[in-house]
């Protein structure tokens, strides 16, 4: 359905100097540095996929969505969705897809959100009954039937997101590209929205790319995480491969029953956190066994949780180390 | 033809919008009309000061030069309304904001609907300023037009905005490439009202007749078509005013297909 083959994208960017002096100069002479913005990467989605697509800033995230819909021409290598290829812009497949942005809107500002929604319906040739019916099921599940004919200018940034997702997938797109869809939002939005995406998935089996830097989005709403950084990927699968994968480490959380220090519990592993009688280790994930019952034989403990590392921190850890490695590569050349 | 009637209807829907939103605000609705009213106004006084010492300019009488200004002022609002207002000037805005993005997506042909699809509701009011003009004069003027006289003249008058909005469209798509250069569209739109409101006689050099009958052919805007609705239409000038608009909407598509290429979205 989704197919991406060896794909780049450079982007060329003219490099401006500060001070008047060097304005005037690139009238005449400019410099321009190329940024690869997508390295080499490769990837196919099935149809129905919820597919979490992170990275940190500039990694290239935004970038492969535009490829994806065709907003970008790829400098090098193929890509397929649906059959076509995204950069011809063909009617036929932009009536299948819909990318929402959390930080673009498309509703008109002055006017009541209804009336985007009619020009959305003329646009995508939407008849009277399929339009009603979307938008009545649309609006009941985002919960905004009743600020549908309210001027969006008057709306909160909730209210207006959960507007710019109807009029996004009035067309029952087959795909949606979703860029930071809950950035700025509050908890509770953040919550309703994905039970959205996750029950339109669900409902007209579509594929969900989905971008965010909340990993409570990625946690919740896919199955897939595709890891990009620098333009490259750096992981494809399963969340709990990944977690398995990158995370070399447990979190041991006992809560004790007799007297105990920070700096004693250190040759357990790195104490994160401790606040008597509660503590928080990282220990190696091969020695969870070990150092659990030498813990209990040494101490009184009420309680002992064993989990897994959180997801932020091992992107975290990863982007992290990426850094360092970067660093380290700069100091020895 | 299924897919024009689906460009209707869109048009229709966002003139609809055009209207709600600028009646929303009848301050600046007002304002913007009376801008356009004092753009007639000051066309006519000029005309005015020239005929009280002269009687016929390129042998145009007063009453002929009213109708070509009348005539003029519909077609260079049309233009306004049409094709720059919402659609040609807007564009280098929506380019450097990413905005442009929010076209390209939709299964839309993005040189309709990033150009023609959003009428700009005061310059249509202000057509009416331009007919009024229109019947002053022909009152004055005594015209017994036929039909086909009176087709031939809309024929010609159609020809001459697919060819101003052809322009329009051409100079502005340059956008696309030249991102910080917002200067296109005025360009574009200049070229075409700039001489449009001259009778076609001033251009008797050969090399300016070429210019503005071949180059910028500005001539089929108004004067051709309004000398025609008093002496009757040249079947001439008809074959031309076709066979030119043809080649203009087919350049400029072309060079809109070539500018769109280097289109590269702004980062969110």
């Amino acid at each position: 359905m989704i197919s991406l083959t060896h794909v780049f994208k450079t982007y060329v960017v003219h490099q401006k100097k500060e001070g008047l002096k060097e304005s005037i100069k690139s009238l005449f002479k400019r410099s321009y540095t190329y940024i690869p913005a997508v390295k080499d990467v490769s990837f196919t989605i099935k149809q129905g996929e919820l597919v979490g697509f992170i990275g940190p800033n500039g990694a290239g995230k935004t970038t492969t969505l535009k490829l994806l819909s065709g907003l970008l021409y790829p400098s090098e290598g193929k890509i397929e969705v649906l059959g076509f290829n995204p950069s011809n812009r063909d009617e036929k497949y932009l009536q299948q897809i819909s990318l929402v942005m959390g930080q673009r809107n498309q509703l008109w500002w002055d006017l009541p959100a209804i009336e985007t929604f009619l020009l959305h319906k003329d646009i995508y040739e939407i008849s009277d009954t399929d339009f009603n019916q979307t938008l009545n099921e649309l609006s009941h599940l985002l919960e905004v039937k009743d600020i549908l004919r309210q001027p969006v200018k008057n709306m909160s940034l909730g209210q207006r997101m959960k507007c710019e997702f109807i009029g996004s997938l009035l067309h029952k797109p087959k795909i949606v590209f979703l860029d930071e869809p809950t950035i700025g939002l509050d908890v509770v939005t953040q919550r309703k929205v994905r039970e959205f995406i996750k029950e339109y998935n669900k409902k007209y089996n579509a594929t969900v790319i989905l971008t965010s830097h909340y990993m409570d989005d990625v946690k919740e709403i896919c199955n897939r995480l595709i890891i990009i950084n620098h333009g490259s990927l750096l992981f494809d699968g399963e969340l709990n491969t990944f977690v398995k994968q990158y995370a070399n480490h447990k979190i041991l959380i006992p809560v004790f029953n007799s007297k105990v220090t920070k700096e004693e519990l250190q040759r357990f592993g790195t104490v994160i956190e401790f606040e008597y009688p509660r503590a928080v280790i990282t220990i190696p994930h091969d020695k969870v066994s070990k150092i659990a019952s030498e813990l209990l034989a040494t101490y009184e403990v009420d309680d002992l949780d064993i989990n897994e590392p959180q997801l932020e921190d091992i992107i975290h850890s990863l982007f992290g180390n990426e850094h360092l490695k970067k660093e380290e590569k700069k100091s020895t050349i | 033809m299924k897919k024009y009637y689906k460009y209707l209807r869109i048009f229709i829907r966002y003139f609809k919008m055009d209207v709600m939103y600028d009646l929303s605000s009848r301050t600046s609705f007002f304002i913007m009309v009376g801008v356009e009213v004092f753009y007639v106004i000051s066309t006519i006084i000029f005309f005015n000061v020239l005929y009280a010492n002269i009687k016929t300019l390129a042998g145009w009488s007063y009453y002929e030069m009213l109708l070509l200004v009348g005539f003029d002022t519909v077609m260079t609002e049309l233009l306004v309304g049409v094709v720059f207002a919402n659609g040609t000037n807007a564009l280098p805005k929506r380019i450097t904001t990413g905005y442009v993005d929010y076209f390209l997506l939709k299964p839309v042909s993005s040189y309709f609907f990033l150009t023609l699809a959003q009428p700009y509701f005061p310059s249509i009011v202000s057509t009416g300023f331009g007919f009024l003009l229109m019947g002053i004069a022909l009152s004055n003027l005594s015209i017994n037009a036929s039909l086909l006289n009176i087709l031939g003249v809309m024929i010609i008058a159609g020809c001459g905005f697919m060819i101003g909005a052809s322009i329009m469209i051409a100079a502005s798509s340059l956008s696309f490439k030249f991102a910080d250069a917002k200067t296109f569209p005025r360009i574009g739109m200049n070229i075409m009202t700039n001489f449009s409101d001259r009778p076609f006689q001033m251009f008797s050099a050969f090399i300016v007749k070429f210019v503005f009958f071949c180059i910028v052919p500005v001539v089929f805007l108004s004067s051709i078509p309004s000398y025609g609705l008093v002496h009757g239409v040249s079947l001439r000038y008809l074959v031309i005013s076709i066979i030119i608009s043809l080649i203009f909407v087919k350049i400029s598509k072309i060079i809109w297909n070539k500018m769109i290429i280097n289109y590269t979205s702004a980062s969110s």
